[in-house]
């Protein structure tokens, strides 16, 4: 039991890193929030 | 003179002794975790549920809580008052509990139990419960809902114990009982004004966080201490409850990534905590292995019991108590049927995957009774403080927030 169990958490633990390259990297419109926060600070 | 069976160990005594302000450290850390997650004008009246419940508990578990949870049992129900005030529980070693260290000492470790779990559910009414009405409710609670399931569960001769239900830490104890109670307290209370018309968002995540990491490290001291001897069973629980914690927080962050499309600071602490609220029955039982799956198992589940309680309902369990330490406190006492191994613990049980479905059936007994238990109870002793005092502040008062109208102080002088 204690392999079965091995290998299950091996299988999902690179799941999660493949998941982790395949996920997007940027928040979508985050880039503008971002320039524009300033200026409304300033403002 | 004590038998040698109970001589007091000193190395265990530390330990304990430590691990007690370990889990004394968890509640303010709640405090903080809690804190951070409200709105700025509602974060010192959600801290000063946490410290004041600290205190509140501390007392109530000298004069009474203590005797009624572990006192001498009656019929399996509940301990009787022998040990009030503690008196009886000195120095001297109860072999029924801990043989190698002090009464006192294991009494004062069970304390700090009994403060965190009502502390636990203040997530669910935070912004809007009334503090007189929190007071009485946490002191009727802690008396008539948490005494009763440890002493089931945890006590020499309650009927839990006696059937075979592990929890090595408080899976049903402390997280089923407190998470299905804060399910009931915000379907009591209602949903917060404006909730779905206005922003609610965390007013201070960094806040949050380091409530987070303290938890985390607290709750080393909740379940290696569990051991209550310095020994190879306390490096297991110490080993799984890391293990499982940083699974979940993982597991948590990736699901909340592919479902929002951004890996989120948030989700990676709440995660953490979803993990240790898991492993906590089953420290004491499990693989480092298993852990990984229980870990696992609690990023996957607790995350879609907050999102579908959100989606499909209109109970405003603020905080998600219910999402993470009811359903996570549910996953661990199934998976410690599922995992359990006398490998890590020879005087414990094997689960279903070692081979004994019947411990399986046990824990689902266990699951099963606290949830009505609790669930009644604090539905019971809602509606009672609700038709006395009232469970809600005004409307005008939860609209200025409850720091001012309740405390007469503000978080941030900005």
């Amino acid at each position: 039991m204690d392999t079965v169990l091995l290998f299950i958490s091996l299988v999902a633990f690179a799941a999660l890193v493949v998941g982790w390259m395949m996920l997007p990297a940027q928040v979508p419109g985050a880039s503008e929030a971002a320039t524009s926060a300033p200026a409304m600070h300033a403002a | 003179m004590p038998s040698s069976a109970t001589a007091v160990n000193p190395g265990d005594t530390a330990w304990v002794l430590i691990s007690a302000a370990l889990v004394m450290l968890m509640t303010p850390a709640l405090g903080f975790f809690y804190g951070g997650l409200v709105r700025r004008k509602n974060v010192l009246s959600t801290i000063m549920h946490s410290f004041f419940i600290l205190a509140l508990i501390s007392v109530v578990w000298v004069l009474w809580g203590y005797t009624l949870a572990f006192g001498p049992s009656l019929g399996g129900l509940i301990g009787g008052f022998d040990w009030l005030g503690l008196n009886g529980v000195g120095g001297e070693p109860n072999p029924d509990y801990a043989p190698t260290i002090p009464h006192l000492t294991y009494a004062l470790f069970q304390m700090m139990f009994a403060i965190i779990t009502p502390a636990l559910i203040t997530g669910a009414f935070a912004e809007r419960k009334r503090f007189k009405a929190f007071v009485i409710f946490s002191l009727l609670w802690a008396t008539f809902v948490y005494c009763p399931i440890a002493h089931w569960v945890w006590a020499a001769g309650g009927w839990l114990k006696v059937l075979g239900a592990l929890d090595f830490a408080g899976g049903t104890v402390v997280h089923i009982s407190s998470g299905v109670s804060a399910l009931v307290a915000a379907l009591v209370l209602g949903p917060r004004r404006g909730l779905g018309e206005e922003p609610f968002d965390p007013h201070d995540i960094t806040m949050t966080v380091l409530g987070a990491s303290l938890l985390w490290f607290g709750w080393f001291g909740f379940n290696a201490g569990s051991a209550l001897a310095a020994g190879d069973l306390a490096a297991n629980a110490f080993v799984v409850t890391n293990t499982a914690a940083a699974m979940a927080a993982l597991t948590w962050m990736t699901v909340s990534w592919a479902h929002h499309g951004r890996p989120s600071v948030l989700g990676a602490a709440v995660g953490a905590v979803a993990g240790l609220v898991a492993i906590t029955p089953a420290a004491g039982y499990v693989t480092p292995i298993a852990a990984i799956l229980i870990g696992l198992g609690a990023g996957v589940i607790c995350y879609w019991a907050v999102q579908l309680r959100t989606k499909l309902t209109r109970i405003d369990d603020a905080l998600d108590v219910w999402g993470v330490h009811g359903v996570g406190g549910t996953w661990g006492a199934i998976a410690t049927g599922l995992f359990a191994t006398m490998a890590v613990n020879p005087t414990a049980a094997n689960g279903l995957f070692y081979g004994d479905p019947s411990q399986l059936l046990k824990q689902l007994v266990a699951v099963a009774v606290t949830w009505v238990y609790a669930g009644a109870l604090t539905w019971i002793i809602l509606k009672l403080i609700d038709v006395t005092i009232g469970l809600r502040v005004e409307e005008k008062e939860e609209v200025l927030g409850l720091d001012t109208t309740q405390h007469g102080e503000v978080a941030y002088q900005l």
